[in-house]
């Protein structure tokens, strides 16, 4: 007999150790993401080796279709861009009266700017004695009168103009001490066009500086294009395969292509399953979690229930569940991280490829996965929880067992 | 304006060059001066027929009465019997009386484009003189 209060009591302590669990599952998820991020990482680098490996052995001609068209179109475009580069690297070299372009920025411009920087920090700290009130009234007013010479006159007479300007005249003789109104007024003027042709000239030696570098940078793509030509070719090529390979399943490419060809390919494959393999196994652990968060769900609504009504019997089936509901799927979890962990381990750090690529080219219909485990010493799951978890190992035994 | 400058029976060096640079030349500005010595603000008042003229005459007795930094009874009364023979227009009475208590506690008020436009519509912004050169 378990009342209400003993119900939402026990439930309680389900929740807790529920809620332990689905941290720990969640923890091997994030293993396992983590895992997958760094065989995404894998699976970019043995797509460009597939690439070069593949650039290497197969001429472009043999390639079928319109994919063979589109790379041959590329080539004979980069053949043409070489012959431009090499028109636009004997013009640039031209321009510069034969000098050579490999370098051609040399520190003047930047020991030019730097002195110009100087020049203009000695001005600011000389024009900063003039930051004032009185001085900058008296400037407004004297810059007004310049511009608009009638009016200012004009307004003087009729707002006293001329009465504050003697004030701040007397102000600024007793800050600055050593100069007068006038006398400030013109050193500050002297000044000022002195920091105009200064920031004039670091622009010119900054536009100076950006048309040497425009012309080093059109040099410096021209230099590779000729120069660098096999690089930036198989640069090229390979980005053109590497978004063929996108499409296409390289598990076709056979060890006819040639052996390095062919290990390369085996290598992108083995990836692709181990990727397979670990974002099954996170969609189970996933699935856990799910179980787990909805047993939080119910048990939190029994509790609702429950603890408002102390004294009310519970229903024995409830009653029973209550009491075991942990347990159950603490054995479950613990079952699943066991097994889990195997698989995640043994999965990721196989990287014996060229053992694969022997066993396929044995068995070419070979399940990746076995071969992975005929390779590996280490200890993997039993083959039910791996039927359980992936898919593709399911169905390949359903076959199996089918042809038996 | 020559009234206004011999208004306090003296006419002080910058009063005279301002009149010179607005008559155009000296020659002018002084038949000016002498053309309205002894006569009453009053008869002239009529005379000064342009908007924009009677704006910065009355900018500037209002200037004038605030020199000492307070206005007495008969300047608030002298001021306003200015405005109401000027016709002055309240948001320009309002632009005098704020330029003039400004200038009064020593601040700067630059024109503002309301002050350019009435300048530009004035007889101040050409020479008095027609055979000046332009400023």
């Amino acid at each position: 007999m378990l009342n209400g209060l003993g119900a939402a009591a026990l439930a309680e302590g389900a929740l807790s150790a529920i809620e332990t669990q689905w941290a720990e599952l969640k923890a091997e998820a994030n293993q396992v993401r983590e895992s997958l991020s760094a065989l995404a990482r894998d699976h970019q680098q043995a797509l460009t080796a597939w690439a070069q490996e593949y650039l290497k052995i197969v001429p472009l001609a043999d390639l079928d279709g319109e994919f063979g068209l589109d790379l041959v179109a590329t080539e004979v475009a980069l053949q043409e861009q070489r012959g431009l580069a090499q028109e636009e690297l004997r013009a640039l070299e031209a321009t510069r009266g034969g000098a050579p372009l490999e370098s051609p920025l040399d520190d003047r411009f930047e020991s030019a700017i730097a002195n110009h920087l100087t020049e203009l920090d000695a001005l600011r700290d000389e024009l900063e004695r003039f930051e004032f009130d009185a001085f900058a009234h008296l400037l407004a007013a004297r810059q007004r009168a310049e511009r608009e010479p009638r009016l200012e006159a004009l307004w003087r007479f009729v707002t006293l103009g001329s009465s504050r300007e003697e004030r701040w005249s007397a102000e600024i003789e007793a800050t600055l001490r050593d100069m007068d109104a006038q006398a400030a007024l013109q050193e500050h003027h002297r000044l000022s066009a002195e920091h105009e042709r200064v920031v004039g000239a670091l622009d010119a030696v900054r536009r100076d500086r950006d048309a040497a570098q425009a012309l080093a940078s059109r040099h410096q793509a021209a230099w590779e294009i000729v120069h660098a030509f096999d690089e930036v070719r198989e640069r090229t090529l390979c980005a053109l395969l590497r978004e063929r390979l996108a499409d296409e399943d390289p598990a076709l490419v056979t060890r006819s292509r040639g052996d390095d060809v062919f290990l390369a390919t085996t290598r992108l494959v083995t990836l692709d399953k181990k990727r397979l393999y670990l974002t099954d196994l996170l969609g189970a652990l996933e699935g856990e979690m799910r179980q787990r968060h909805q047993r939080t769900v119910e048990l939190r609504g029994l509790i609702e229930i429950a603890a408002p009504r102390p004294d009310e019997v519970i229903d024995e089936a409830k009653a029973s569940w209550l009491r075991s509901v942990a347990d159950s799927c603490a054995d479950l979890k613990d079952r699943m991280l066991l097994h889990s962990r195997a698989l995640h381990h043994g999965v990721f750090v196989f990287d014996d490829y060229a053992a694969v690529a022997d066993r396929r080219n044995s068995d070419p219909n070979a399940l990746v996965y076995d071969v992975l485990c005929g390779l590996t010493a280490e200890a993997m799951p039993p083959d039910a929880f791996v039927r359980a978890v992936i898919p593709e190992v399911d169905r390949y035994r359903v076959f199996e067992e089918a042809r038996e | 304006m020559a009234w206004m400058v011999q208004a306090d029976g003296n006419v002080a060096a910058a009063e005279r060059a301002l009149l010179d640079t607005l008559a155009g030349s000296r020659s002018v500005a002084e038949r000016a001066l002498r053309a309205v010595q002894g006569v009453s603000l009053d008869v002239l008042i009529p005379e000064v027929e342009r908007y924009a003229d009677r704006f910065f005459i009355a900018m500037r007795a209002r200037t004038c009465a605030l020199a000492d930094g307070r206005l007495d009874p008969g300047e608030i009364q002298a001021f306003h019997d200015l405005v109401a023979a000027f016709q002055l227009l309240p948001q320009d009475v309002a632009k005098i009386t704020e330029v003039a208590a400004a200038a009064a506690r020593g601040e700067d008020s630059p024109p503002d484009d309301r002050v350019r436009a009435l300048f530009a519509a004035s007889s101040f912004v050409t020479s008095l003189d027609p055979e000046a050169p332009p400023c």
